[in-house]
């Protein structure tokens, strides 16, 4: 009679179906997930200009937004969406058009800008994005930002902070290969702040375009010549600058001009220099954007002394160290009065909705552009703005003459020293004639001398206070009086004719 | 010639005398009885008479010596035969009635009877060892023998030690069953259906088994001794029914098990290749798709675990039924 196998086969196959159970048990966990983290940590790239940006959504659902990285040259890509109103992680940005970057400390790119490193921004692993136009063909390392393809882009001079774009950094020219963008910002700021020195952390930069004025080059499609739309009494660079999308929107370390100033300006990016207006702290390339509590908001940064704004001096102004009289422990602030001269406008409505005690005024009746400035009160005597003396000038508002309140500059009509700017005195001039905001002297090196007078003024001896050169044509009895520095049979002479 | 028989069978006795162990020699004589033989052989022709009668003597003297029984004389025989010429003597050695008369009146049960000639260089004999109680032919013996008389003898003696070895007689089995139709293989070779009478067995043991449809075999040993009629009757008892489900369910369990784990790594290699698309959108909806072949797969590799398991108990459980019962 036929039997059952004995124990060991029993024992045998048992242990097979435990070894089964156990090896089913364990091939769900280890064979069959997702790399979530992967697509994560890639880029995308995409493109702000189609209907779609094909972006998708986040992992809570939120829809991813395009940030474009084409305004500095570097390719479009998907990034998380951000409430401008709401508090934002300590470690992103909330740009004004909606969209959220990463924060990064340049500093943590241990081989720093322009160091050979992979890259890739695109929405496949075999469709590798184009080296963006313009970017530095090394590449740094994925250290600041964690994540190939992205690079920590600088967003504060002053201070180990930036945001991770798809855009190569740069620290110097040779890093921007591309023929149009060749020039790193980096040596741009250089120049324009000789005298910061080692104060400016101009590195992680990007690569931007010069001498479209001077060489009538044109500049990439989405630029503008900033010469070409800002006065020359502002000294813009010659440089191409991204225009504002329609939303107003401008890459970090620029403002949308006509968004923080008024309809009357153009709509282009410009970089949120020291003194310069600004909407948010991502708008300024150095410093912090501080409301000065009069309507709008400048890039400013904090001083002990007047060395410390003093260094800063240059084509975009002079800088003097501000303090807060109710808080005169605390830091100051630089400040420049070139920054409230006043935002460009047609009419007054135009300035109003910054300050609307703001007037728009004209200096020449046939000035095609105002500026938006606070009418002088009734005594005649301009109150301070920001710490910064203002005086009484006349102009002319909606066709009638009126006065306005403007910084206390050299050669400025005033009424007392504290309607000028430091150092400079309130002295009369010619019997009859107005006092003037100046520096007393003895020779035109004086007045040379002076921070805010400079080239502009000369020495009157018989008044003993600079004065303002004289223009071509004038009754001069000096050549130091002329603006061209020749003064013909009493008479200012053009440039370029015989003495 | 007769003397050098006479001699060669005085030789050839005195050597196995002298060769044959004590113990076999004791054992022999152990065996000894009270019963009386009668022996005659013939020629098959009037020049084999001497031969015949000379082959009777050693016929006698080998069955005297080797069973110690008493012998009946030739002559003794022959006279109450009563039989003169040798056709009339070979008729009556082939007839048992005319033996039982002679065997009567010489006072023996048995007769060893037989004829002896030759052909050529070749001697023939056939010996019958007759029985007058039974009325039948215990054993039967021919021989034919190239050589002389030197051969003939031994193979004599030969005949004589075979003629009372006791005869083997074969056994059967007579196989039934409850379940009529069940199929009888004995020593792995198939003989019928029960009922069933195998044919005669040689005893000793045998393999039995029988099988029916839907049932468990019944394999067996057993014992057959001679001439015995060994009934087998087989109950339901013996033929348990065998449980066709666990088959079909282990069938079912080890094909599903196969089909989820073949779908689950289908799903698998699916889910690990890489997400492609135009854009990040596309890219995620593909990883979507492939988080859903990820998780499909998990599931199938689960079922396909579930069922392998089912599988492997049923196999463990119901071994027997999916794979029948090994032999003992």
């Amino acid at each position: 009679m036929g039997t059952g196998r004995g124990p060991t086969f029993f024992s045998g196959l048992l242990g097979w179906l435990w070894l089964a159970l156990a090896a089913a048990a364990a091939l769900p966990g280890s064979a069959c997930r997702v790399d979530q983290q992967q697509f994560d940590n890639r880029v995308f790239a995409c493109n702000v200009a189609a209907p779609s940006t094909g972006c998708g959504v986040d992992d809570t659902g939120q829809a991813l937004m395009c940030f474009p990285g084409q305004q500095l040259g570097a390719t479009d890509f998907c990034t998380e969406a951000c409430d401008v109103a709401a508090i934002t992680p300590p470690d992103r940005v909330c740009l004004i058009s909606g969209t959220s970057l990463r924060t990064c400390h340049p500093s943590d790119d241990v081989a720093g800008p322009g160091a050979p490193g992979p890259r890739s921004a695109d929405p496949s692993s075999d469709q590798p994005s184009g080296q963006p136009s313009g970017q530095p063909s090394g590449q740094p390392p994925a250290g600041a930002c964690g994540r190939p393809g992205l690079d920590c882009y600088r967003t504060d001079l002053l201070s180990d902070e930036g945001v991770c774009t798809t855009m190569s950094t740069c620290h110097s020219d040779e890093q921007c290969r591309d023929p149009v963008r060749s020039v790193c910002a980096t040596s741009f700021l250089a120049n324009l702040y000789a005298g910061a020195g080692t104060v400016l952390q101009n590195d992680h930069m990007y690569c931007l375009q010069t001498g479209c004025r001077a060489h009538g080059t044109a500049c990439s499609p989405g630029e503008t010549c900033l010469q070409q739309v800002i006065m020359a009494s502002a000294h813009p660079a010659d440089i191409c600058v991204p225009n504002c999308d329609s939303r107003g929107s401008c890459p970090p370390n620029f403002f949308c001009y006509r968004k923080v100033s008024t309809p009357a300006t153009p709509a282009v990016c410009i970089p949120g220099l020291l003194g310069f207006t600004c909407a948010s702290d991502i708008d300024c390339m150095l410093g912090k954007c501080v409301d000065n509590g009069i309507g709008y908001k400048v890039c400013t940064t904090t001083c002990d002394s007047e060395d410390d704004c003093r260094r800063f001096d240059g084509e975009q102004g002079k800088f003097f160290c501000i303090e807060n009289p109710a808080n005169p422990t605390a830091p100051g602030l630089c400040q420049t009065p070139d920054s409230y001269t006043g935002s460009l406008c047609n009419t007054t409505e135009e300035c109003q909705p910054r300050n609307d005690q703001e007037l728009c005024s004209r200096f020449d009746a046939g000035d095609a552009l105002g500026t938006c400035l606070l009418p002088c009160p009734d005594d005649g005597i301009c109150q301070p703005r920001v710490g910064i003396n203002h005086t009484c000038v006349p102009s002319i508002v909606m066709g009638q003459p009126s006065q306005v309140c403007f910084p206390g500059y050299f050669s400025l009509p005033c009424v007392v020293s504290s309607n000028c700017l430091p150092d400079l005195k309130c002295h009369a001039t010619l019997p009859g004639g107005p006092s003037i905001c100046t520096q007393s002297c003895s020779t035109s090196d004086d007045c040379q001398g002076d921070r805010w007078i400079g080239s502009n003024g000369w020495c009157e001896p018989q008044l003993g206070i600079c004065l303002g050169k004289l223009s071509d044509g004038s009754a001069c009895s000096t050549s130091d009086a002329c603006k061209s520095g020749k003064c013909v049979a009493t008479k200012c002479a053009t440039s370029g004719a015989g003495s | 010639m007769r003397k050098a028989l006479v001699l060669a069978v005085a030789f050839s006795m005195s050597a196995r005398l002298a060769v044959r162990p004590p113990r076999a020699w004791s054992a022999e004589v152990e065996e000894r009885t009270n019963e009386k033989l009668a022996v005659l052989v013939l020629g098959t022709s009037e020049q084999d008479a001497e031969l015949a009668d000379n082959l009777t003597e050693v016929i006698i003297g080998t069955i005297a010596q080797r069973r110690g029984v008493e012998m009946a004389g030739r002559e003794e025989f022959r006279a109450r035969l009563g039989l003169e010429s040798e056709r009339r003597a070979q008729a009556c050695i082939d007839d048992l009635a005319c033996l039982g008369r002679a065997g009567v009146s010489l006072g023996v049960r048995r007769i060893v009877a037989g004829t002896v000639g030759t052909r050529g260089k070749q001697y023939l004999f056939n010996l019958n060892l007759n029985n007058i109680e039974t009325h039948k032919v215990e054993q039967h013996i021919f021989r034919m023998v190239e050589g002389g008389l030197a051969d003939l003898i031994p193979a004599v003696q030969q005949a004589c030690d075979e003629l009372f070895r006791p005869r083997v007689e074969p056994g059967r089995v007579q196989l039934t069953s409850s379940l009529p139709g069940a199929r009888v293989s004995i020593d792995n070779a198939y003989l019928g259906v029960t009922p069933l009478i195998s044919g005669t067995l040689l005893t000793g043991k045998h393999s039995v088994r029988v099988e029916a449809e839907g049932r468990f075999p019944w394999v067996s040993t057993v014992d057959v001794f001679p001439g015995q009629d060994l009934g087998v009757n087989l109950t339901e008892v013996n033929l348990p029914r065998r449980r066709s489900w666990p088959t079909s369910a282990a069938v079912a369990s080890g094909s599903l098990a196969g089909l989820s784990l073949a779908a689950g790594g289908f799903l698998g290699v699916l889910s690990q290749l890489s997400p492609s698309g135009a854009t990040r959108e596309d890219v995620q909806d593909d990883l979507r798709q492939k988080q859903r072949f990820a998780s499909a797969a998990n599931v199938a590799f689960i079922c396909g675990a579930a069922f392998s398991a089912a599988a492997l108990y049923l196999v463990v459980r119901y071994h027997e039924d999916l794979f029948g019962r090994s032999p003992p």
